[in-house]
């Protein structure tokens, strides 16, 4: 009962210490005081170590974190955050060994899930598309409300050529979660596999709904275009880039807009209005990989040309 | 049904603990049995609302409703009611009393994250009920009534959506200390509500209701039991605070802030459906409410959040959009949007989507503080700069310089008011003030919202009741937004070291050390000991004299000798007493200067204004101050160093000398109980 009474004393006056926190820095100062006063612990390096990455310095996040997990060994986010800061300082055979041994200590669902995702999310930046989808399936089968999951195995699918599996995961995610962005990523899915005639219905009721249509119309018109229907198609695209071009805050763009807007030129075939969207939205964080190929595949072509 | 509770020695115990504990803590009614939490409204639509309660043990769970108290004429069927329990894993409960309830049908339920075992938390929705209309109901074990008959246990459906109807909500940030000044913060919004004669329809939490870690007893005592009236009759609909984030994961939607709180996931109130807890979207008449989770999930422009926010503000078709989170875009309060990187984020990847769609006001916490912009748009750069991106640089009040305007409907690029309200109780910090705010306000407080039609105002209550600011917007036909060259600026927003504009001083404050006091100083050069500014220090050659100090001035008490160069250095000491350093909530200097200096409290540094890093002979920069006024300025990081009985404040006081003919120090140290 004492034992309770203490502890619960304890962590009402822990808690107080945090109520006056003042950004990354104090709170560094006040968990190191913590770590001084009261004793090393695993979750004090852990608090310390988000601390340091809030402010982006990675490789004293990383030597709290490694220090945490020699006190607790079994400790989930520990391994998860250390794998995570690792592959940002360079360290990808480090961050895979890491998450490697965290996976084989913790047996949680949940936790290993966690681990799996962090895991597969190196991966993919890896290119190693096949073992990260592997780890994201594991990682699904472990916990399976997580849509953010489906949408990096939807990802993973679409890298791979893997149409109608990515088809099926993605009507799993929105049978198990209700996610209306899967919806929008499941219509993308079934143009890319020439599955027209299931999507059209979905787009026209979209269009229907939607305040703002131009996605919807580059849909439609991907639709129309394998159709050979062009007038319409055109019609469709030259909507769109109006509507984006009202959108668009040309003094701060915001990249997902330059990016359809790219697409929307790209398919009127007017490719130097795409790849000067299409750049500008990367320079600006939109790192989707059609955008990527796009922009690979202008590049051979200048290159072609150059040489002829 | 409803089971012994073993546990109430133990309970007695820690009600015992929290009342001693020195908070202040009295309000902290704990729930009435047989509830562990008492009855809470969540997830209102026009046809359908859920009570959310707690019990120790198990029940059989029943609520009862109807259009009068005396007649509660519908009843909830048991296929609408979520059961969560704590049971812990099987055999966990061993001999305990609990174990009777560890059958392999309750092992099934949904899993609470940490509550106390035994407890079962049950969440009922109350479907086809009228929009616009006021419910009376009562929660019951079988046929056994569990709330008092003579409580007011009632509340207003929403009405239907894009209706024009006007709607009342309360907006709070950064509450859940159980301390003071979140209860104050409290009764001043309820006095308002009181005097004004118009109820909350509904309200806004933006993160940290439950210090320090979000768990699952501060939940309980630092959110649940304060509010535990306005919880009954209104929905609160929350955001994750980093510190619900210690305990509570957004990616797998698991912890005591997802036990807590039940919102649409598959757009059950309007917007696009979310498909996970962490952020979602409601409509309440003709308002889109908007709700991220900005503490642990992908902020990129390429992540889920922002994939799905792109895509329900594509469907938004509301007269008004209002965005909220807890990591604040803009701010130089207890945090700092220019340096820490979830903020610059928030900013960078998340506000181009909201306004090339149409956001209205955007509403934030974290920063311990009330900041609130002038009318702005685009200002996404890693500085925040005004040049360009403010297009009313009013203050917004309709007694001042006017409502800012906007088209009617939603419209790309027409303007966001920002909205810091982290001051909702925990202590109060400020690093300086950005040039994009048109108030900064370091008073604890919440924010009303008022939409009528076409008009929004908000209004700022200071914990006593005070409303120290007011902005509108109107959406009336056509408006073309011009952006302006070189807006409104804030006084000294580019001070090094943060700002100098005044805020209030606290308006029940004690003044510890008074105007015109007696200092011991040194003057001329640096003292030899770095200690000068620690209470053991032995003060050989130092004098005494009453300020102001300083030179040039007609209303200095102790005149110094300019130096050949201008350049002046003094430093001063004052003891002052503080009987009980815990109940101390906020400290501050009333202080008229020139050109910069450094406070320390008991040897640690806890502001500086006007001067750049370093100090002493090594202070590596000074801004002149050419027309000094009198600020206040509160010192949140001083509050750690004070101690009971006796403390020590040091300043150090430059001149930027060149031509400056003038120097001048005159400190007013204030505290808040």
């Amino acid at each position: 009962m004492e034992r309770i009474s203490v502890c619960i004393l304890w962590t009402m006056c822990s808690s107080a210490r945090l109520w006056c926190h003042e950004g990354p820095e104090h709170e560094i100062e006040e968990i190191t005081k913590r770590l001084k006063k009261e004793g090393e612990s695993a979750d004090s390096y852990l608090d310390r170590a988000m601390e340091y990455q809030l402010l982006s310095n990675h490789a004293e996040a990383a030597r709290d974190l490694e220090r945490a997990l020699e006190l607790e060994p079994n400790n989930a986010p520990a391994h998860r955050e250390l794998g995570r800061v690792y592959f940002r300082l360079g360290k990808p055979a480090e961050a895979m060994t890491v998450l490697g041994k965290g996976l084989t200590l913790i047996a949680t669902p949940r936790e290993h899930a966690t681990l799996l995702v962090a895991r597969a999310e190196i991966l993919l930046l890896k290119n190693e598309n096949e073992k990260a989808l592997e780890d994201v399936e594991g990682a699904i089968t472990r916990h399976s409300t997580s849509l953010e999951w489906y949408l990096l195995r939807s990802r993973l699918h679409a890298r791979l050529g893997k149409t109608e599996a990515r088809i099926r995961g993605l009507e799993e995610g929105i049978e198990r979660t209700g996610s209306g962005l899967l919806e929008v990523e499941l219509a993308d899915a079934l143009i890319d596999a020439g599955a027209y005639e299931r999507v059209i219905a979905r787009i026209e009721k979209k269009l229907e709904q939607a305040r703002w249509r131009s996605g919807w119309l580059i849909r439609r018109a991907r639709v129309h275009l394998a159709a050979g229907q062009k007038e319409e198609a055109t019609a469709d695209l030259n909507e769109a880039v109006a509507e984006l071009s009202r959108r668009i805050n040309s003094a701060a763009p915001e990249p997902s807009l330059l990016a359809t807007r790219g697409r929307a030129h790209d398919l009127l075939s007017k490719r130097d209005l795409a790849r000067s969207d299409y750049e500008a939205a990367k320079s600006r964080g939109f790192d989707e990989d059609w955008l990527a190929d796009r922009l690979k595949l202008f590049k051979k072509e200048a290159e072609d040309a150059a040489k002829r | 049904m409803l089971k012994p509770s073993p546990g109430h020695g133990r309970l007695a115990l820690f009600a015992a603990l929290v009342a001693c504990w020195g908070v202040e803590s009295a309000h902290a009614i704990n729930p009435r049995p047989p509830f562990a939490r008492m009855p809470y409204l969540q997830f209102a639509t026009p046809s359908s609302i859920h009570v959310v309660w707690r019990t120790e043990g198990q029940i059989q769970p029943v609520v009862r409703w109807g259009l009068a108290a005396e007649k509660l004429d519908s009843s909830s069927r048991e296929s609408i009611i979520t059961t969560r329990a704590a049971l812990g894993v099987e055999g966990q409960a061993g001999r305990s009393a609990w174990a009777s309830l560890s059958t392999p049908e309750n092992l099934r339920l949904p899993r609470l994250h940490s509550a106390p075992l035994g407890t079962f938390q049950y969440e009922v929705k109350l479907a086809g009920l009228r929009s616009s209309t006021r419910y009376h109901y009562a929660v019951y074990d079988g046929s056994r009534r569990l709330t008092p008959p003579g409580e007011p246990y009632t509340f207003v459906t929403p009405p239907e959506i894009g209706a024009h109807v006007p709607t009342r909500f309360w907006v709070l940030g950064d509450s859940g200390t159980g301390r003071q000044p979140q209860t104050a913060v409290y009764s001043a919004m309820r006095a308002f509500v009181e005097r004004t004669g118009k109820p909350l329809d509904f309200w806004l939490h933006v993160g940290d209701m439950a210090y320090g870690q979000g768990r699952d007893m501060e939940f309980q005592s630092r959110f649940f039991e304060i509010y535990e009236e306005s919880l009954a009759s209104s929905v609160c609909w929350p955001t994750m605070g980093n510190h619900e984030g210690h305990t509570s994961r957004g990616d797998t939607g698991i912890g005591p802030y997802y036990d807590a709180y039940v919102v649409p996931t598959r757009g059950e109130a309007g917007g696009l459906a979310s498909g996970t807890e962490a952020y979602y979207s409601f409509e309440h008449a003709n308002i889109h409410f908007i709700c991220l989770d900005s503490h642990d999930l992908d902020r990129k422009p390429t992540g889920a959040m922002a994939s799905w926010l792109r895509a329900d503000l594509e469907l938004a078709r509301a007269d008004w959009v209002i965005a909220f989170w807890h990591h604040p875009p803009y701010t130089k309060g207890s945090h700092d949007s220019e340096k820490e990187q979830d903020l610059i984020e928030m900013r960078q990847h998340i506000m181009p989507i909201l306004e090339s769609e149409g956001v209205d006001v955007v509403l934030t916490g974290h920063s311990h503080i009330y900041e609130r912009s002038m009318l702005m748009d685009g200002a996404y750069g890693r500085d925040t700069v005004a040049e360009n991106n403010i297009l009313d640089d009013g203050d917004g009040d309709p007694s001042g310089d006017g409502a800012y305007r906007k088209s009617e409907g939603i419209h790309p690029h027409e303007g966001t008011v920002q909205v810091v309200a982290g001051h909702g109780g925990a202590a109060l910090g400020r690093n300086g003030t950005l040039s994009v705010f048109k108030r900064t306000i370091a008073e604890h407080g919440s924010v009303i919202f008022d939409v009528r039609g076409d008009t929004l105002t908000a209004t700022m209550l200071n914990h006593v009741g005070q409303e120290r600011d007011l902005f509108q917007i109107v959406k009336r036909g056509k408006v073309t937004p011009v952006r302006i060259p070189l807006p409104w600026k804030p006084a000294d927003s580019n001070f090094i070291g943060g700002s100098a504009n005044s805020a209030a001083p606290p308006v029940d404050h004690q003044v510890l050390i008074p105007k015109h006091s007696e200092w011991r100083y040194f003057y001329g050069s640096q003292p030899q000991d770095a200690g000068w500014n620690r209470a053991e220090f032995p003060m050989v050659g130092w004098s005494c004299g009453t300020a102001p100090l300083g030179f040039g001035h007609q209303q200095l008490r102790t005149v110094l000798q300019r130096p050949r160069d201008g350049r002046a250095a003094l430093y001063l000491r004052h003891e002052f007493n503080v009987p009980q350093a815990d109940r101390v909530t906020e400290i501050g200097l009333l202080i008229n200067y020139q050109d910069g200096f450094i406070a320390y409290l008991n040897g640690c540094e806890v502001l500086r204004r006007g001067v750049g890093p370093s100090s002493g002979n090594n202070l590596q920069e000074i801004v002149s101050r050419p027309d000094p006024t009198e600020v206040y300025l509160p010192v949140g990081q001083a509050l750690k160093h004070l101690k009971d009985g006796v403390n020590l404040l040091a300043i150090e006081a430059h001149s930027a000398g060149g031509d400056s003919l003038d120097f001048l120090i005159h400190p007013v140290l204030l505290l808040e109980n």
